[in-house]
């Protein structure tokens, strides 16, 4: 096609200011690239932080737990559960506990806690409070009679390790309070301030001795072998988990928040795209504007011979395009290039760590290299292109032929 | 156009309104008929470029008419009037006539690739013409590396490569030395002999007036003198070439 020849040719014409604006157009594709590896490793990290922490890549309770938190709403036929789940594929590992709302007391201070009841074992393979002792030691098995607090209840009833504390709870059938006393054993801090703030770790057999309860959980905390499991919607795990009295839930839904927190930032990278497209797309329309002018002459005399208005628009909306999609090639090959740079050696998370949703994320983001970026963006750019082009393209549809050949050069 | 009254004009007016008002064109009555090689004179300003681009449809006419072949050029719409000059008209102009990004074969097959021509066509009809003008051997060539005569030459092959009825030539000697612009002339007055085209030039060129086989002089918008043959008066014929305005 004679027309995509000229305007390809053309490209390679005016060397030096084909350079800069495809170092302008590919500096812009290129961060933008960059931008969304480094967005989605640090949305990798945050669910990465909030799964492993506690939350696990999705939870199972008894219907109306989640509503209720009652002692009494507990999950149906728990062994049938831990055995289905064992020979799951898809599921790495999972852990059941019994909460109960709580009261602690030191001779200092008095709290409510949310108490959990863990078997340390299954625990370990799926949360990483176990990593996150500042003192003391973990829960050592499930009727360990020690208790793990968080670092900030800890300071409250200015407890240390060893020191004795009275926890009060209601038993389930009854409603009686019973009470049991303590030493702690362990301290923890998490990134995650509520759970520093208000949980009590102790084994699963003591607090089901505490609430009077047979072999029972309120929760099982579930990790699958990949993050993309709780991301799917489709996957049979959810129907299957929630029969029987029992209802299954992704992490999405048990922390909505956190998701739409990062919906929201997408939506805001997607509009910061769309700009960075503009002005880049601006770029283009200068650089074309320069040359036509510069070529006016030329023009009467491809329209002298015969060319029509339109054919004369489209080789402008060529000539953009082609400026478009040499500038995405080198953006592309740069972006990806700088991604890959930062996969190796990673982005440092300078000092505190950031905060995000209650979750203090402290590991380096690495940025993701996916090639929906790619794609996404090179059409975005390429229709902003091919739409700025229309403005050129229907000046030179509209040169008359004697205007633009007494134009000399 | 099958038509012996190729170009006729009827009270032909161009006024320029671009600030000052300057009457390029004042009332031109002209018949051409097919296969003349006709040169347009005149000092400069008088109105030849307005002209050419007036009887091309490269222009419009603030007033009168143009009929080539016995349509009337002002009733067509933009894209017709596009195909009408790709198909009747071949242009040569002074210099910059070629795309400089094309090689001398592309800059030719142009107007057939408008033409909706097949590649196997053109080709032949490329090659045909570059022997035509003696430019065989520059088939891939940039127009760069031609020299201004072999660029002109170049320019005959690309106007003459649709058939056209009319080739329009303004000024196509003026940056050509006299050899070169006098082996121009003979050649393009040779195409005009074998092949029936009609060529019209404006020139202020001696050598072009003297080949030229009827000579028009413009002043100020209008026809001043309408010669042919041996009758014609041609300014500054001792053999100088006549000073540039
Ligand atoms: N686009 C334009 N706008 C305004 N005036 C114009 C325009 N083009 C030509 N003119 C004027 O119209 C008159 C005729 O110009 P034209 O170019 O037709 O003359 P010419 O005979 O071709 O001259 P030359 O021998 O120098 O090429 C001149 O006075 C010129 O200044
Ligand atoms: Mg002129």
């Amino acid at each position: 096609m004679v027309f995509l020849k000229l305007a390809w040719r053309n490209l390679f014409r005016n060397r030096g200011r084909t350079l800069v604006s495809t170092a302008a157009i590919s500096i812009g594709f290129a961060a933008m690239i960059f931008y969304h590896g480094i967005f989605y490793g640090m949305k990798n990290n945050m669910y990465r932080t909030a799964t492993e922490s506690f939350l696990g890549d999705a939870q199972i309770h008894g219907i109306g737990y989640r509503s209720s938190r009652k002692v009494e709403d507990l999950i149906t036929d728990l062994p049938a559960l831990t055995d289905s789940l064992e020979a799951e594929e898809i599921v790495r590992a999972y852990s059941p506990r019994v909460y109960s709302y709580a009261m602690i007391s030191s001779p200092a201070n008095v709290s409510s806690v949310q108490l959990i009841g863990v078997d340390p074992e299954k625990e370990k393979k799926l949360s990483n409070m176990d990593e996150n002792i500042a003192g003391g030691k973990y829960i050592s098995g499930p009727d360990d009679n020690g208790l793990v607090i968080g670092i900030k209840l800890a300071e409250i009833l200015r407890l240390e390790i060893g020191d004795a504390a009275v926890v009060t709870v209601s038993e389930a059938a009854s409603g009686d309070l019973s009470q049991a006393l303590f030493r702690v054993s362990g301290i923890f801090d998490t990134g995650d301030r509520n759970m520093n703030r208000s949980v009590a770790l102790a084994g699963i057999e003591t607090a089901r001795g505490m609430l009077a309860l047979e072999e029972s959980a309120h929760e099982v905390a579930v990790d699958f072998t990949s993050l993309e499991y709780g991301l799917s919607d489709s996957l049979f795990f959810w129907d299957k988990y929630s029969r029987d009295g029992n209802k299954a839930l992704s992490w999405r839904e048990l922390a909505p928040q956190l998701v739409s927190a990062f919906q929201m930032s997408e939506n805001i990278i997607s509009f910061v795209g769309l700009i960075m497209f503009v002005l880049v797309a601006f770029v283009i329309l200068n650089t074309i504007f320069m040359s036509l002018y510069e070529r006016t002459f030329e023009f009467g005399v491809l329209l002298a011979q015969g060319t029509r208005p339109l054919q004369m628009g489209r080789i402008i909306v060529l000539e953009s395009l082609s400026l478009a999609v040499v500038g995405l090639i080198a953006g592309s090959l740069l972006g990806l290039l700088v991604t890959l740079l930062f996969q190796n050696i990673g982005l440092g998370m300078s000092g505190e760590g950031v905060e995000f949703m209650n979750v203090t994320v402290t590991t380096d983001i690495y940025p993701v290299l996916e090639p929906e970026p790619f794609v996404k963006y090179s059409i975005g750019f390429m229709v902003c292109t091919f739409l700025i082009s229309l403005y050129p393209a229907f000046h030179a549809a509209r040169l008359k032929p004697a205007r633009a050949l007494s134009r000399e050069l | 156009m099958e038509d012996s009254e190729l170009i006729l004009t009827e009270d032909l007016e161009k006024t320029y309104q671009d600030g000052v008002e300057v009457r390029a064109v004042r009332g031109i009555d002209l018949l051409i008929e097919r296969g003349e090689f006709t040169a347009i004179v005149g000092p400069s300003g008088s109105g030849k470029t307005t002209f050419l681009n007036l009887i091309s449809g490269l222009d419009t006419p603030t007033a009168g008419r143009v009929l080539l072949g016995g349509r009337e050029i002002g009733n067509m719409s933009g894209t017709e009037l596009s195909d009408f000059r790709r198909d009747h008209i071949g242009f040569i102009f002074q210099a910059y006539n070629l795309i400089p990004v094309l090689t001398a074969t592309e800059n030719i097959e142009y107007v057939m690739i408008l033409q909706g021509i097949d590649r196997k066509k053109r080709r032949e009809r490329v090659m045909e013409l570059l022997d035509l003008v003696g430019l065989a051997d520059k088939a891939d060539t940039r127009p760069t590396m031609l020299s201004g005569g072999q660029k002109q030459r170049v320019a005959v092959a690309r106007a003459m490569a649709a058939r056209p009825s009319i080739i329009l030539a303004d000024e196509p000697t003026a940056n050509l030395d006299s050899v070169t612009s006098g082996e121009l002339l003979d050649m393009m007055h040779q195409l005009n002999r074998e092949t029936g085209m009609t060529f019209i030039f404006s020139t202020h060129d001696t050598l072009v007036m003297q080949r030229a086989e009827r000579l028009l002089t413009l002043r100020d918008g209008k026809i001043t003198a309408d010669e042919t043959g041996s009758e014609k008066s041609i300014p500054g014929i001792d053999g100088k070439k006549k000073d540039e305005e």
